[in-house]
C-alpha cells in the first residue's frame, strides 16, 4: 500500500458475504488514523451500519487512543450501529503490548464486540467482517434497527441479480488496517 | 458534532439563482436563469409553467409555502410588464428556495436548476443514483463506462473535503454506490469539451481529479483534460492494459512517472543503478498499448523506462523531433510517429529493435538513411515527407521483411514514372511490396525488370572501369560505411549491389 495516495484519507472496498442464506454485501470506508484527516473521517459515521474500530497489539499508543475514537463513533452514529475493536497483528504475539484480558474488559464496558486478529496471516479478518455483519442482521431482524431510517446504514435490494441482498453501508473502518 | 456542521457550511461555496432575462419562443415565454456556485456559473431556461410544475412537487413533497410561488396569469401573460414583474419574482422565488436548502438541493430543484450537471452535490447524486440502479448491470456487460472530468472532479471533491456520503437524505443516491462502482469498473472513458462545458463557464480541462477511486481498470482512455491535475493513475498500474491520453499532456513523463515532480533522481525498479537515486519508481507491468498521440509532446523522455511491456505506441500529432530512448522498450512492434517534427532518422535502428510497423507520415524527412537496418520492418510510411530523391530509397530497397511502403505526397511522387523506378529499388522483391496501398501490374513489373536490367548494366561497366585502381579502396570504404550510421550510397554506386545479398541472407536467418 506504499503508493497509496494521502490526497483523499479515504480507501473504499467492497466485500460481499453471506449471513442466513441472505447476501450482504459490506461498503467498507477506511478512515486514515492520521489527525489530520480526522474532519473527513467524521463525515463517514453519518449513516454508518457498523464501525470497526482498530488497534495495534504491539503499540499500547494505539490502544490508548481508542476511547478518543470511540466518544467521535458514538457521538456521530445513531445508537444501534455495531461497533467492533479489533487488535490487529495478533501473529506478532512476542511483541505483544496490549493483553488480551484487558482490551476484552474496554470492550465489555463499552459494549463493543471484540476480537484480535491479523492482517498479515489472514487470521480472524474475515470473521470481524462476518461478526459485524451478523450482528447488523440480528439488528434488523429484532426490529432495533430500521430499514427506512435515512440513517440506518442498510439498504434492501431485492432486484439484484444474485436475489436479496443488503447493502450495509458505509462501515468506517479505524486506523488503517493493511486488510 | 457543531464542528463538523460548521466545517461543512464553511467549505460549501455560495449558491445563487438571478433571472437575466427572457425570450419569447414561439408563444410563450422562457426565462433565462443564471445559476452560480462558487466561481461556477450556467444559464437555464424554463417557462413559467416549468416553475409551476416544480413548485406543485415541492410543495408536496417538501412542505414548501404554497404561496411562495407568484400566481398564474391567464390574459396578457406575455405582455411586458407581467414579464418583466415575473422576472424579479421568480428570482426572489429561487433565491429562497437555495437559502431553504443550503448544502444538498432536493433532487427536484437540483434537476430544474441543472445541478446534476454542473454542481458537486446535484452532479455525484445524480451519478450515484444512476450506479444504484444499473451499476451491476454495466459491470456485468463489461462495456466501457465514460465519466465527464467535472464529474471525477466532484466525486474528489466530496473526497476530499469529507462531505457527507449522502447530503440530501436519499440513500441512493449515496457515494458508496459510485465508489462501489469505481472500484470494480474496468474500462474507464474520461472526455473533456474542448470549451466550457455545456452552458456554464466550466473549462473541464483545468480541473483537477483523483482516479486512485479506481481499483481494477484495464482500459483507460483519456481526452481533453489537463494531465499535469490528474492524480491516482498510478493506482491502476498493476491492471491497466491499454492507455490512451489525448488532446491533455505536455510530456510523457506527466502521465507515467507523476512522482517524477518530488523526486529528481528515479529509477525504474529492478534497474541497476550506478548514481544515487531518491526514487525507485515500480514498472507499468501489464500496459502493452499506449495512444499518447495529439498531445504536445516534444520529447520521448526516459520515462518509457516504466513500460517495459509496450508493444503499440502512438505517439503521432505531437511535436517530437528526435527518436530517443526507444531502445528501452524491446518489445515494440508497433510505433506511430506521423506528423511530427522528425527531420533525421539518424542511428534509428539503434532504439528500435523488433519493430514492424513504423508510421512516419508528416514529418519533415528527406532522407531516409537509419532505416537502412531495421531489418524486421513490414509496413512503413512515409507519406507526406520532403523526400525528393529517388536515390533514397535504396536505404529501404533492401529490407528483408518489407511489404508495404507509402511514399505519396512527397516532392518524388511527381517524377515520371515514379512507381516503376521506386519498386526497381527493391531488386529482387520488387514484386513482393506494395506500394501506396496500390497492388503492382504485371505491366510494371516489366518496366521495373527492364530498369534492373539497365542499372546492373551501369553498375557493372561503373566497375569494370573502376576495378583497376579502386579495389582495396573501395572495400574499405564499404566496410566504413556501413559502420557510420549514413552510408552514403549515392557517392558508391559500386557498394549498392552488396548489401542485397548480405541482408536477405539475413532474413533467411529469422
Amino acid at each position: 500500500m506504499a503508493d497509496c495516495p494521502h490526497t483523499i484519507g479515504v480507501e473504499f472496498g467492497t466485500r460481499i458475504i453471506e449471513v442466513s442464506g441472505q447476501k450482504i454485501k459490506l461498503q467498507i470506508w477506511d478512515t486514515a488514523g492520521q489527525e489530520r484527516f480526522r474532519a473527513v473521517t467524521r463525515s463517514y459515521y453519518r449513516g454508518a451500519a457498523g464501525a470497526l474500530m482498530v488497534y495495534d497489539i504491539t503499540r499500547r499508543s494505539t490502544y490508548n487512543h481508542l476511547s478518543s475514537w470511540l466518544t467521535d463513533a458514538r457521538n456521530l452514529t445513531n445508537p444501534n450501529t455495531v461497533i467492533i475493536l479489533i487488535g490487529n497483528k495478533a501473529d506478532l504475539e512476542a511483541q505483544r503490548d496490549v493483553t488480551y484480558e484487558e482490551a476484552k474488559q474496554f470492550a465489555e464496558e463499552n459494549g463493543l464486540l471484540f476480537l484480535e486478529a491479523s492482517a498479515k496471516t489472514g487470521e480472524n479478518v474475515e470473521d470481524a467482517f462476518l461478526e459485524a455483519a451478523k450482528k447488523i442482521y440480528q439488528n434488523i431482524q429484532d426490529g432495533s434497527l430500521d430499514l427506512n431510517a435515512a440513517e440506518s446504514g442498510v439498504q434492501h435490494k431485492p432486484s439484484a441479480p444474485q436475489g436479496g441482498r443488503l447493502t450495509s453501508e458505509p462501515q468506517p473502518q479505524r486506523e488503517g488496517c493493511g486488510c | 458534532m457543531e464542528a463538523v456542521g460548521a466545517g461543512e457550511e464553511g467549505e460549501e461555496p455560495p449558491k445563487e439563482a438571478r433571472i437575466l432575462g427572457s425570450e419569447l419562443v414561439e408563444s410563450y415565454t422562457v426565462y433565462i436563469i443564471q445559476v452560480s456556485v462558487g466561481s461556477h456559473q450556467w444559464t437555464v431556461k424554463h417557462r413559467y409553467s416549468d416553475f409551476h410544475d416544480l413548485h406543485e412537487k415541492l410543495v408536496s413533497e417538501k412542505k414548501i409555502d404554497k404561496n411562495l410561488l407568484p400566481p398564474k396569469k391567464i390574459i396578457g401573460k406575455n405582455s411586458k410588464s407581467l414579464v418583466e414583474k415575473r422576472e424579479k419574482e421568480l428570482e426572489v422565488y429561487l433565491q429562497t428556495l437555495l437559502v431553504k436548502f443550503p448544502v444538498a438541493a432536493p433532487k427536484l430543484l437540483s434537476h430544474f436548476l441543472h445541478f446534476h450537471l454542473y454542481e458537486i452535490n446535484g452532479n455525484t447524486a445524480a451519478l450515484a443514483e444512476e450506479l444504484f440502479h444499473r451499476g451491476e448491470q454495466l459491470l456485468m456487460a463489461g462495456e466501457v463506462f465514460s465519466l465527464r472530468p467535472l464529474q471525477l472532479y466532484a466525486i474528489t471533491q466530496q473526497l476530499c473535503q469529507g462531505k457527507p456520503t449522502c447530503a440530501n437524505g436519499d440513500a441512493k443516491t449515496d457515494l458508496g454506490h459510485i465508489l462501489d462502482f469505481t472500484c470494480r469498473l474496468k474500462y474507464l472513458k474520461v472526455t473533456g469539451t474542448e470549451g466550457p462545458f455545456g452552458t456554464s463557464n466550466i473549462q473541464e480541462h483545468l480541473l483537477p481529479f483523483d482516479l486512485s477511486i479506481f481499483k481494477s481498470l484495464h482500459q483507460i482512455e483519456i481526452n481533453h483534460c489537463g494531465a499535469n491535475l490528474i492524480k491516482g493513475l498510478t493506482s491502476s498500474k498493476h491492471t491497466l492494459t491499454t492507455m490512451s491520453v489525448r488532446f491533455s499532456a505536455t510530456s510523457m513523463k506527466e502521465i507515467l512517472v507523476p512522482e517524477a515532480s518530488e523526486f529528481d533522481q528515479w529509477e525504474p525498479e529492478g534497474a541497476l543503478s550506478s548514481f544515487p537515486v531518491t526514487a525507485v519508481i515500480p514498472t507499468w507491468k501489464t500496459l502493452t498499448t499506449l495512444d499518447m498521440s495529439h498531445n504536445r509532446i516534444s520529447q520521448i523522455d526516459d520515462s518509457v523506462k516504466l513500460i517495459p511491456k509496450i508493444e503499440f505506441l502512438e505517439l503521432s500529432h505531437n511535436d517530437v523531433s528526435l527518436v530517443e530512448n526507444l531502445q528501452h522498450l524491446y518489445n515494440l512492434i508497433h510505433l506511430d510517429l506521423s506528423y511530427n517534427k522528425l527531420a533525421s532518422l539518424e542511428g534509428v535502428h539503434t532504439k528500435l529493435g523488433n519493430i514492424k510497423t513504423l508510421n512516419l507520415a508528416g514529418n519533415l524527412l528527406e532522407r531516409l538513411c537509419g532505416l537502412n537496418k531495421l531489418y524486421s520492418l513490414v509496413n512503413l510510411d512515409l507519406s507526406s515527407n520532403k523526400i525528393d530523391q529517388i536515390d533514397e530509397i535504396r536505404n529501404i530497397g533492401s529490407l528483408p521483411c518489407l511489404e508495404k511502403v507509402v511514399l505519396s505526397n512527397n516532392p518524388l511522387s511527381i517524377i515520371p514514372d515514379y512507381r516503376t523506378k521506386v519498386l526497381a529499388q527493391f531488386g529482387d522483391r520488387a514484386s513482393e511490396v506494395c506500394l501506396d496501398n496500390i497492388s503492382t501490374t504485371e505491366k510494371e513489373l516489366d518496366t521495373v525488370e527492364v530498369l534492373k536490367a539497365i542499372q546492373k548494366a551501369k553498375e557493372v561497366k561503373y566497375k569494370l572501369n573502376n576495378s583497376d585502381k579502386k579495389i582495396s579502396e573501395d572495400s574499405r570504404l564499404t566496410a566504413a560505411s556501413s559502420k557510420s550510421n549514413c552510408s552514403s550510397l549515392t557517392v558508391h554506386p559500386s557498394s549498392s549491389s552488396l548489401p542485397r545479398p548480405v541482408s536477405s541472407s539475413q532474413g533467411n536467418h529469422k
